[in-house]
């Protein structure tokens, strides 16, 4: 589906996206269940105001951003939960989650600054090309290749654990 | 160690098996049929409010055993409708001009149904969503804590609602979270009155609601001794010293106990408390307070600056994009998260940015602030309204010898600038 002048309807939308929505917000979260859900969240909003968002340049990088965004305000509001939990005396009994594929490579992604996380899972997992990951991220090109190159210097122990490279 | 080749080669790799997991069709479909559910429950909704907005009062039909639950979910399909932007202007009266097409004020005291949607008292006063963050069951003192506090215009003594009705009262407030004393707790009591819920609503008793602690239910009294009936709705008496605006829905009364008291049996649940609205209300006796809170399309007046009301409108059609992101900033505060490789956090002083081009942020580091060589600074927040879009892009990076942290920011002319003085960024 061509993303500029965008004529097929939200179903259409909904369909092509919320498979990799949830993909890369698996690995943004950590979980399945709470990707989905997010990724319900942001889509309901893009339903929610589709005459513009079906106008915009990029509804595919509109409902990007505002995924992220519900990702971080998510991702806060647990540990401010589990620290209220904490604070009030009661137990606290989040779930274990299941574990995703490649769980130790994206425990790490988690791990970076805000910036190179996103670059990585829109990059890798979402498949975006750099200049839409630019537009979802408010950024220019140029600082999207250096969020990824020093997130990969970050990885780079790990990925070398992993497969055993040599000097 | 492998090169950046490798490493690159090796996440693509991963990527595509986590693709490979992504919901299949049948998921997909189920997950879009779930939204659909979504949206017509509010479409719905919204067409009930509507007909009950248009309808004439004599057609409508009251059902006592919902009367004051409807009235108060009548308010809040209001919001839902604003929201779908279905006839917002109609029954929100967002902006200037529009309050114009709100059906007139109703009050409990008339004869007009009390099936209408937002009270007039409700026009004018701001809320602010809140998801509750946690709360201990064996808390005698029955309290919560909510996501929003200060930065938000939360004060001590607000009332908070739900679609139910009345929650409670802040209590405390902390810059991004307050604690909010429930109903039920001992220490609070609201005026109210009782209102029977026949073909046409008659006050029968004035007095105060107050909590019994872990117990669900209250316990009304009214010092004329005038005793209510069974089934009699309550809501909150208002006036100009009460911290509650009037005809929020409290409960209803499930048994008389003695002259003038009576047991009231809550209408909110609040033994499920997930999210709240925090109502910016203070009483008119009260000193106003300069400070607001903003909320996307809305746009209060700051010091130094003056929003014309074209401005607010074209704030007001702003794309969600921007606006949340830096929203969410706003709302967040400078604070170092717990998973971020720099883990700190430091303001710069205020600068005026009133026209696009290249500024200096400088921040002042003290010693508990870590800078690594050769890290890059990741994340702004910006005090400014949430409606504020600003694209940048951060130049060069330097630290002077007094331990300034210098950052060159670069913010180009766009087609949605909107200039603000005294604006101040954080890093984290």
């Amino acid at each position: 589906m061509s993303d500029r002048g965008v004529t097929c309807g939200f179903d259409e939308f909904f369909v092509e996206e919320f498979p990799r929505l949830v993909a890369m917000l698996t690995v943004w979260a950590g979980s399945r269940a709470v990707a989905e859900e997010l990724a319900q969240d942001a889509l309901l909003q893009a339903q929610r105001r589709w005459v513009d968002v079906a106008s915009l340049d990029s509804p595919r990088a509109w409902v990007r951003r505002v995924a992220l965004n519900r990702s971080a305000n998510e991702g806060r509001r647990r540990r401010r939960e589990r620290a209220a939990v904490r604070r009030l005396g009661a137990r606290d009994v989040t779930p274990e989650e299941p574990a995703l594929v490649d769980d130790g490579l994206w425990a790490r992604v988690r791990e970076l600054s805000p910036s190179q996380r996103d670059a990585v899972v829109l990059r890798y997992v979402d498949d975006l090309p750099l200049a839409e990951i630019a537009l979802v991220m408010g950024c220019t090109e140029g600082t999207v290749k250096t969020h990824l190159q020093r997130a990969r210097s970050a990885l780079a122990a790990y990925v070398t654990s992993r497969e055993g490279g040599t000097q | 160690m492998i090169d950046d080749g490798q490493v690159d080669a090796y996440l693509i790799r991963a990527g595509e098996r986590q693709r490979a997991v992504a919901p299949d069709a049948a998921l997909t479909r189920r997950a879009l049929n779930d939204l659909r559910g979504r949206v017509n429950a509010t479409v719905s909704g919204a067409d009930e409010l509507l007909a009950a907005a248009e309808g004439p009062v004599e057609q409508r039909q009251v059902e006592d055993r919902d009367a004051y639950s409807r009235r108060w979910l009548s308010a809040a399909a209001a919001a839902i409708v604003v929201v779908a932007g279905i006839a917002a202007a109609v029954l929100f009266g967002r902006g200037e001009g529009a309050l114009t097409t709100v059906p007139p004020a109703t009050s409990i005291e008339s004869d007009v149904l009390i099936d209408m949607p937002r009270p007039d008292w409700a026009v004018s006063i701001d809320m602010v969503d809140a998801q509750v963050l946690g709360r201990n069951p064996d808390n005698i003192d029955v309290r919560i804590e909510i996501d929003r506090g200060s930065v938000h215009g939360v004060m001590v003594g607000m009332p908070v609602i739900n679609s139910g009705g009345l929650v409670g009262s802040v209590t405390t407030v902390h810059q991004d979270t307050s604690v909010v004393t429930l109903l039920t707790s001992t220490d609070l009591s609201v005026g109210a009155k009782t209102v029977s819920t026949g073909t046409v609503p008659e006050i029968t008793a004035s007095g105060v609601v107050s909590g019994r602690g872990a117990d669900t239910s209250l316990r009304f009294d009214s010092p004329s001794g005038t005793v209510p009936s069974v089934g009699d709705a309550l809501f909150t008496v208002g006036g100009s010293d009460s911290l509650q605006p009037p005809d929020i829905p409290i409960g209803r009364i499930v048994n008389v106990t003695g002259e003038g008291a009576a047991d009231v049996q809550p209408t909110a649940d609040l033994s499920r408390l997930d999210r709240v609205q925090v109502l910016l209300y203070r009483p008119a006796t009260s000193t106003p307070t300069a400070s607001a809170t903003p909320t996307p399309g809305r746009a209060p007046d700051q010091p130094g600056i003056t929003i014309s009301a074209e401005q607010r409108a074209a704030w007001d059609n702003e794309g969600e994009r921007l606006i949340r992101s830096k929203q969410e900033a706003f709302e967040n505060g400078p604070y170092p998260a717990d998973d971020q490789a720099l883990g700190f956090a430091a303001q710069s002083d205020p600068i005026d940015i009133s026209e696009p081009g290249q500024y200096e942020l400088r921040f002042h580091l003290d010693d508990t602030a870590r800078l690594p060589d050769g890290e890059f600074v990741d994340g702004f927040a910006i005090n400014a309204p949430p409606w504020l879009s600003i694209r940048y892009d951060i130049g060069n990076i330097n630290i002077d010898d007094d331990g300034t942290m210098v950052i060159t920011l670069s913010i180009p002319d766009q087609e949605a600038f909107k200039p603000f003085d005294a604006v101040t960024f954080w890093i984290y």
